[in-house]
């Protein structure tokens, strides 16, 4: 899943930046445009808040150990929702929501949107590709696009609404409005 | 302390020791008991945490063991009996070339990989004594860890 953090604290920040990209799956993102987890770390002489867009802000007393925030940051991770049309998306735990019902999404499945939610102007189908099966030596647009296909067979079936996915110059976007 | 567990750890530490890598980690006992955490290993070090503050992490630095024991903030040594540990690490030298399953003076394991990175997915134990699977999940292979994680004595904490 992808995150961005700051820190009023460089050293925190430099050593959550380090730290969380060799213990952890999650990715961590600088860029603009995107559609993401945003944590904020105030960092003060007796604890670390933690604080997200809609979520509780969660304290964590120093000294403490790294695992500790590990955890509190999977606590955030795991309420992140995004809105797609009047489907809730939980990409971290790879669900989607609706009608208080519940699907769970397959792996490859939650990879796909998870990147194609992140990345508001598209991904290159390549790169994204690429993501997937970083073994393959050669790419191949029907393997993607099968799995594409079966991702908007599973939402519709599940919620009736169709994904918008908008091709264009090898970029992939989803239109989630 | 779980005997079983003492021949996982060093299973993992022995098989993998040219390995470095991060993983979470979910115990399933089978009386349904399941424990979360977080395994790290770099070289002959390894560090096993539970997620639950009443639990503990256990170091291992080469052929030493350590327990921390998060509510007393105290590291003690662990002395055990290694023998089936030492049976268990002699099949676990075959690494990558590992067998899939092992049945040694009456304990059985058995792996299973995960397709997608060839990395082991689920290790389960067969014993008299205990009988768990051990599920590794979102597991970094390939990135160097900061050596601070394996401190044991003071356990390193961010200040």
């Amino acid at each position: 899943m992808f995150i961005s953090i700051n820190s009023n604290d460089l050293n925190l920040l430099h050593f959550l930046e380090e730290n969380i990209s060799t213990l952890t799956t999650s990715i961590l993102l600088k860029e603009t445009n995107t559609r993401l987890l945003e944590l904020n770390f105030t960092s003060s002489k007796s604890d670390i808040k933690i604080s997200s867009l809609n979520q509780e802000i969660i304290t964590i007393s120093k000294p403490f150990h790294f695992t500790q925030i590990l955890n509190k940051i999977n606590i955030f991770q795991q309420n992140y929702f995004v809105n797609i049309g009047s489907i809730y998306y939980f990409p971290f735990i790879g669900t989607l929501s609706f009608n208080n019902q519940k699907s769970l999404l397959s792996e490859t499945q939650n990879h796909i949107l998870c990147r194609l939610v992140c990345f508001k102007e598209g991904i290159d189908k390549s790169i994204l590709y690429k993501s997937i099966w970083p073994r393959d030596k050669d790419i191949s647009e029907n393997k993607l696009d099968t799995h594409l296909t079966n991702l908007r067979s599973h939402v519709l079936e599940f919620s009736n609404q169709r994904l918008n996915f908008k091709t264009l110059k090898g970029s992939i976007k989803l239109d989630i409005n | 302390m779980n005997k079983i567990l003492i021949i996982l750890f060093f299973f993992i530490s022995s098989s993998l020791q040219a390995l470095e890598f991060s993983c979470d980690f979910e115990e399933v006992h089978s009386n349904g008991t399941v424990n979360q955490g977080l395994v790290l290993l770099k070289k002959d070090k390894l560090r096993y945490e539970y997620l639950d503050n009443d639990l503990f992490i256990i170091f291992v630095d080469g052929a030493k063991k350590y327990i921390f024991d998060k509510k007393k903030q105290k590291t003690k040594n662990i002395k055990q009996n290694l023998e089936a540990i030492e049976i268990i690490m002699k099949l676990a030298n075959q690494y990558p070339e590992i067998k899939k399953s092992y049945d040694e003076k009456g304990v059985k394991i058995k792996i299973e990989d995960n397709h997608a990175n060839k990395f082991i997915k689920r290790i389960s134990i067969d014993s008299k004594r205990a009988k768990l699977s051990l599920y590794l999940k979102n597991c970094i292979l390939d990135k160097p860890i900061n050596n601070i994680f394996f401190k044991f004595d003071p356990v390193f904490e961010y200040n």
